[in-house]
C-alpha cells in the first residue's frame, strides 16, 4: 500500500471515528451520572438531525447558525424526557429502565415517521460534500467540521466536569449518589443536567448527520447499536474511553473496509467480536467505572 | 390459593389451550402459533434471570436453532423434528461457551456483549454463503403441507417446555441457588456454590428452548434469512414480555407473551402505520404504571387492603443489576 | 400461586381476542375487498408509503364507475418487514376479510412467506405482486398462473445495464460492482457479475457493504485505488446519497457511476443537489418522462404517462415513484380483470387478466411467460441519466430522449 493510500484511510477512519465519538459521549455520561443506558439515545441523534434540516428548508438557516439552537433544543428535549418519564423509573432495575427507554425510541422512532415521513432528506450547503485536500489526501469538509466540533465539545465537558461547580457536582453523584445527597447536592436537578447534556451531544451528532449524510425516521437505528459497542468498549461512564474507543472502532472499521475483500460486510462482525474479546480481558471495558 | 386450587388452575389453562384451537381458523391458528413461539422465548429467557444474567441476545440462540434446523432439511433431507432437536443441541452448546466467555461480565455489560455477540453471528451467516447460502436465506417446503393446526400443537409443546423448566427449577433446590447467585454472587461462591457450572447450565437450558423454537420456525414461515433469524427484535420481544408479564414467576413470561402478541396485532389491525407509535407509548406507560408486571398488578387487585405494596415480597420486580 | 389469576386474565383476553380474529367476516355484498400488504412501518416504510398513494389514487378513480356494480376496497394491512408479521396479515385478509386478490406489496423476503402461506389453499388466492423481484422466487412460485408479477426480475436488469454498457464508445474494461449485502443487493450483484463477464467484461471485484452504514468511504477508497471504469452499485437510496456525497468527497472519477432505480427518486435528487447528480447513470422499469400514450380501451383509467403524472402530481405534491405507478397499475389490472371476468369467480378472473392487452401510463401491459413464470409484465427496462436536474432516458434507443454524457465529467474542475 502507498503512503497516500495510507493516509487516505487513517483520514477516512479518524473521520468516522469523529462522528462515533460524537454519538457515544453523552450516551457514556448519561450512563456514567444515572447509571442508565439510555436506548432513545439515537432517536435524539435523529430528531436533532430532523431539527437541522427543518430549520434548514423551512426557513434557510445555515447549520453552522443553527448549530447553537439546535443544541438548545435538544437539551431542553432530553431535560423534559428526564423530568417527565426518566426519574420515574431511577430507582427501579436497570431492566425496566432499559425497556422504559426503549420505548421512547419506539415512540420517537415512529412519531417521526408519521409527522415527516419515510423519505431520505440531506441538506444541501456547499461544504455538505466538498473535500478539502492536504497532502493528497481527501477530507470531508462536513465531517472535519463535524470533528473539531466533536473535539471543542468534548473539550468543553472536561471544562465542564473539572472546572466548574456543576461539574463537580456531576462527579460527585455519579460515583456516590448517596453521599452526593448528604453532601446537599441537589441530586434531581445533577439527572437533568446530565440528560440536558447527553441529548445535546447527541443533537450535535445530528446535526452533522443531516449535513454530510442524511436523516430518515430510522436514522437512531444506525448508530444505536454501534453507539453502545463504543460506551461499552471504552467503558461506561468514561468519557475518555468513550473517544479511544471511537478512535479504534472508526480505524479498524476503515483499514478492514479499505484493505480486504468483503471488508465493507465483515467490518462490523470485526468491531463486535474486538469488543467481546476486550470485555473477556477487562469486563469493564478499557476504562470503566468500577 | 391452595396447591390444589393452583393445580385445578392450571390444568384449566393447559385443557384451554388443548382445545382452543377447534373453533379457529387459519388466521387465529397463525397468532396462536406465534404466542407459543414467544412464549418459548420469553419464558426461556426468564431462565435466565432467575440466575440474575441480564442478556439480549436471544435471538441468538433462535437464530442457531433456525439455521441448524433449516440446513439440515436443505442438505441433509432431515425432518423438522429432528431438526429441532439439532436446533436445541446446537444453541445449548453455543449458550454452553458464551456462558463460560461471558462469565465475568455483570448487569449491562452482558447484554451489550450478547447483542453484539447476535449481530456478530448474523454477519458471518450472512458472510460464509457456501455453508448458509447466505443472504439468498432458505427455502423449505411447509411442514404439514401448511396445515396451521398440527402446526400450533408442536408449538404448544415447545413452549410449555420452559414453562414446566421454571416450574421445575422453582420447586427443586435450584431455586435457591440461583436465587443465590442474583443476589450476591460472591457470597455464593463462599457459600461453596460452584457458580460457574450453574450459570452454564442456566444457559445451555435456557437456549435450548430457544433453539428448539428456532427449529421449527423455518418450517413454518418456509423461508429465513439471516436478518429474520438473529433479529433484534426477537431478543427485545424476549425481554419485554417477561417484564410486562412479571419476572421471576411462572406465569409472568407466559401472560407477557400472550398480552403482547396478540396486542400487538390487534394494533397493527386497527391503527395501520400508527400502530408502532401506539405500541411503543403503551410500553412507555406499562412500564411507569406497572413496575411488577402484569402478575404484580393481579396481586395488588386480589388484596388491596390486607397486604400493602411495600410489604409484599416483590417477586415480580426485576433486580438484575 | 396468586398468579394464577393473571394467567387466567389473560386466558380470558385470548378468548376474547380469538373470538375477534376467528369472526366471520363482515357480510358487506357491495363491495369488492382487495388485500394490499406493506410494509408501512419499519425499514421499507417510505417506499411502502409511495406504493400505496399509487394503489389509493387507482382505488378512487376505479370506484367513479365501480366493478360489476360494486364499489372496490383496499384493505391495507402492515407487514412491519417482519415475515411472520406478513403471514398474519395474509391469513386475516384471506379468512376473516375474505379478499377476491392480493395486490401491491413490498421486498422479496416478504413476498416469499407470503406466497408461502398461499400454498396451503386450494385455490390459492390471485396476486398482483409488485414486491416480488427476486428470481428465487420466480423460481419456486413462477409456475402458478394466478400469480402477476409486476417487478422486473434481476435479469431484465442486468441484462439491460450489461447492453448499454456495451452500447457505449469507447467501450469501459473494467468494472467494480459494489452490492448492499442482503437479498436485494447480492442476488442483483451475482447475476450482474455473470452476465458482465459473459459480455466480456473484466470485473475487477464483487463487493458487498452494509446497507445504511454511516460511512462509505473504505468502499469507494478500495474501489478508487482498482481504478476501474465503471462504479456499478446496487443498494438502497440511503447508499446512493452516500455514495455521491462521499465519492465526491474523496475524488473518485470512474469513467461511469451507475445503479439501479435507488438513484432516480426524487428525494435522491433533493438529496444530493442537481450538480453532484449530473451523468449518474441508473436503471429502472419506469420513469415519469417517459412517453407512453393512453390504453384505447380505458383511457380513464390508463391515461398517458403525461397526464397520470400530471394528476399524481396534482394530488400529492411530489413525483411519483416507480413503486406508485407499479401498484397503481397492478390494482387497475386486478379490477379490469374482474369486470372483464364478469363475476368473482376465480378460474373467470385469472383467464380474464390473462387476457389483458393494453397500454398503459407505464408502457404496454400484458403478461406473458418470463424465465421460470408464466404470467410476467413489464419487462422492457430503462436506462437514464441525470443531465442538468432532468432525468434523460438513454436506452432502449427507440424511446430515447437524449444522449449520454460519458465519460463522467471529474468532480473537480466543474
Amino acid at each position: 500500500m502507498s503512503a497516500a493510500m495510507l493516509a487516505q484511510v487513517t483520514a477516512n477512519g479518524l473521520s468516522l471515528a469523529g462522528l462515533y465519538a460524537l454519538v457515544a459521549v453523552g450516551l457514556t455520561l448519561v450512563f456514567g451520572v444515572m447509571r442508565i443506558l439510555n436506548f432513545a439515545h439515537g432517536e435524539f441523534v435523529m430528531i436533532g438531525a430532523y431539527l437541522t434540516y427543518w430549520l434548514f428548508a423551512l426557513w434557510g438557516v445555515d447549520p453552522l447558525l443553527s448549530f447553537a439552537l439546535v443544541l438548545a433544543l435538544m437539551a431542553l428535549l432530553g431535560a423534559l424526557v428526564q423530568v417527565t418519564l426518566v426519574t420515574r423509573v431511577l430507582a427501579a432495575p436497570h431492566l425496566n429502565q432499559i425497556l422504559l427507554t426503549f420505548g421512547i425510541a419506539v415512540t420517537l422512532q415512529n412519531l417521526a415517521l408519521l409527522l415527516w415521513t419515510g423519505d431520505l432528506r440531506a441538506i444541501k450547503v456547499w461544504y455538505a460534500s466538498t473535500a478539502l485536500s492536504v497532502a493528497g489526501v481527501s477530507l470531508s469538509l462536513g465531517r472535519t467540521v463535524g470533528i473539531l466540533i466533536a473535539a471543542t465539545l468534548t473539550v468543553g465537558l472536561y471544562l465542564l466536569l473539572f472546572r466548574t461547580e456543576y461539574g463537580r457536582a456531576l462527579r460527585a453523584v455519579a460515583q456516590d449518589p448517596d453521599a452526593a445527597l448528604v453532601m446537599g447536592i441537589p441530586i434531581q436537578r445533577v439527572y437533568v443536567l446530565a440528560m440536558a447534556i447527553g441529548a445535546a451531544y447527541a443533537g450535535a451528532a445530528g446535526v452533522v448527520a443531516s449535513v454530510s449524510m442524511f436523516t430518515y425516521p430510522l436514522l437512531g437505528f444506525l448508530f444505536g447499536l454501534k453507539a453502545f459497542c463504543v460506551v461499552i468498549l471504552g467503558g461506561l461512564g468514561s468519557v475518555f474511553g468513550a473517544v479511544l474507543a471511537s478512535l479504534f472502532l472508526g480505524l479498524v472499521e476503515s483499514f478492514v473496509g479499505t484493505l480486504i475483500p468483503q471488508g465493507g460486510s465483515w467490518a462490523e462482525a470485526i468491531s463486535f467480536i474486538v469488543l467481546l474479546l476486550v470485555l473477556l480481558v477487562r469486563p469493564r471495558g478499557i476504562l470503566g467505572l468500577e | 390459593m391452595s396447591a390444589a386450587a393452583a393445580r385445578a388452575g392450571w390444568t384449566l389453562v393447559a385443557l384451554a389451550a388443548l382445545v382452543a384451537p377447534v373453533p379457529l381458523g387459519n388466521y387465529g391458528l397463525h397468532l396462536l402459533v406465534l404466542v407459543c413461539m414467544y412464549v418459548a422465548l420469553s419464558s426461556s429467557w426468564n431462565i435466565l434471570t432467575l440466575a440474575g444474567q441480564l442478556t439480549l441476545g436471544h435471538a441468538g440462540f433462535f437464530g442457531v436453532g433456525a439455521y441448524t434446523s433449516a440446513l439440515l432439511a436443505l442438505r441433509l433431507g432431515v425432518p423438522f423434528w429432528a431438526g429441532m432437536g439439532a436446533g436445541a443441541v446446537a444453541a445449548a452448546a453455543l449458550a454452553g461457551v458464551i456462558g463460560l466467555v461471558c462469565l465475568r461480565l455483570r448487569g449491562v455489560y452482558l447484554a451489550i456483549a450478547t447483542l453484539s455477540l447476535v449481530e456478530a453471528l448474523k454477519i458471518v451467516v450472512l458472510n460464509v454463503p457456501d455453508v448458509t447460502e447466505g443472504s439468498i436465506g432458505i427455502t423449505l417446503s411447509p411442514v404439514f403441507a401448511g396445515a396451521r393446526r398440527p402446526a400450533y400443537y408442536v408449538m404448544l409443546a415447545v413452549a410449555a417446555l420452559p414453562v414446566l423448566a421454571t416450574v421445575w427449577i422453582k420447586r427443586s433446590k435450584l431455586h435457591v441457588i440461583l436465587g443465590a447467585i442474583r443476589e450476591d454472587e460472591g457470597a455464593a461462591q463462599m457459600a461453596g456454590i460452584n457458580t460457574t457450572a450453574y450459570k452454564v447450565f442456566a444457559f445451555a437450558l435456557s437456549a435450548a428452548f430457544a433453539g428448539l423454537a428456532g427449529g421449527f420456525y423455518p418450517h413454518y414461515i418456509t423461508y429465513i434469512v439471516p436478518d429474520t433469524a438473529f433479529s433484534i427484535g426477537l431478543s427485545i420481544e424476549a425481554q419485554i414480555m417477561p417484564i410486562l408479564g412479571g419476572l421471576y414467576t411462572v406465569a409472568g413470561p407466559v401472560v407477557g407473551a400472550v398480552v403482547l402478541t396478540l396486542a400487538g396485532e390487534y394494533l397493527r389491525t386497527r391503527f395501520g402505520a400508527a400502530n408502532l407509535l401506539v405500541y411503543g407509548v403503551v410500553m412507555v406507560l406499562a412500564i411507569l404504571c406497572l413496575p411488577g408486571g402484569l402478575v404484580g398488578l393481579a396481586r395488588r387487585w386480589r388484596a388491596p387492603f390486607r397486604v400493602r405494596r411495600a410489604e409484599q415480597p416483590q417477586e415480580g420486580v426485576a433486580d438484575v443489576r | 400461586m396468586r398468579e394464577l389469576r393473571a394467567v387466567m386474565g389473560a386466558a380470558l383476553l385470548a378468548l376474547a381476542a380469538m373470538s375477534w380474529g376467528a369472526g366471520p367476516a363482515v357480510a358487506a355484498e357491495d363491495e369488492i375487498r382487495i388485500g394490499a400488504v406493506w410494509g408501512l412501518t419499519g425499514p421499507t416504510a417510505g417506499v411502502s408509503q409511495e406504493g400505496r398513494r399509487g394503489m389509493e389514487m387507482a382505488q378512487e378513480l376505479i370506484n367513479r364507475k365501480g366493478v360489476l356494480g360494486k364499489k372496490i376496497r383496499v384493505i391495507f394491512e402492515d407487514d412491519k418487514a417482519d415475515p411472520a408479521v406478513g403471514v398474519s396479515a395474509t391469513e386475516k385478509l384471506i379468512t376473516q376479510d375474505k379478499v377476491v386478490a392480493f395486490v401491491g406489496g413490498v421486498g422479496s423476503t416478504i413476498c416469499n412467506a407470503m406466497l408461502g402461506a398461499f400454498e396451503k389453499y386450494n385455490p390459492r388466492p390471485i396476486g398482483v405482486l409488485t414486491g416480488c423481484g427476486a428470481t428465487t422466487i420466480e423460481q419456486r412460485f413462477g409456475k402458478e398462473r394466478g400469480y402477476f408479477f409486476v417487478h422486473p426480475w434481476e435479469y431484465y436488469y442486468q441484462s439491460t445495464m450489461r447492453d448499454f454498457l456495451l452500447s457505449l464508445t469507447p467501450r469501459p474494461q473494467t468494472v467494480f460492482i459494489a452490492h448492499e449485502d442482503r437479498l436485494y443487493g447480492t442476488s442483483h450483484a451475482k447475476m450482474a457479475d455473470e452476465y458482465f463477464k459473459e459480455a466480456g467484461f473484466k470485473v475487477v471485484a464483487r463487493e458487498g457493504f452494509k446497507s445504511g452504514a454511516p460511512d462509505l468511504t473504505p468502499l469507494l477508497t478500495r474501489a478508487k485505488g482498482m481504478n476501474p471504469d465503471v462504479f456499478y452499485w446496487i443498494a438502497y437510496g440511503a447508499d446512493a446519497i452516500l455514495i455521491t456525497k462521499q465519492g465526491k468527497e474523496l475524488g473518485f472519477n470512474p469513467r461511469l457511476y451507475a445503479s439501479t432505480v435507488q438513484l432516480g427518486t426524487q428525494e435522491y435528487r433533493d438529496a444530493v443537489g442537481l450538480d453532484n447528480a449530473e451523468a449518474f447513470v441508473g436503471i429502472t422499469v419506469w420513469e415519469p418522462n417517459a412517453d407512453f400514450a393512453a390504453s384505447r380501451e380505458w383511457p380513464d383509467l390508463l391515461p398517458s404517462t403525461r397526464d397520470w403524472v400530471r394528476e399524481y402530481t396534482a394530488r400529492y405534491k411530489r413525483e411519483p415513484h416507480y413503486y406508485s405507478i407499479m401498484s397503481y397499475v397492478a390494482l387497475v389490472a386486478a379490477a379490469k380483470g374482474i369486470e372483464a371476468a364478469g363475476s368473482l369467480d376465480r378460474e373467470k378472473v385469472v383467464a380474464a387478466i390473462e387476457k389483458i392487452n393494453t397500454m398503459s401510463p407505464m408502457g404496454p401491459l400484458k403478461f406473458s411467460p418470463s424465465k421460470f413464470a408464466v404470467n410476467h409484465a413489464f419487462k422492457q427496462m430503462m436506462i437514464f441519466q441525470w443531465q442538468k436536474g432532468q432525468k434523460a432516458l438513454l436506452f432502449p434507443r427507440d424511446t430515447a430522449t437524449g444522449a449520454v454524457r460519458y465519460p463522467f465529467p471529474p468532480w473537480t474542475p466543474r
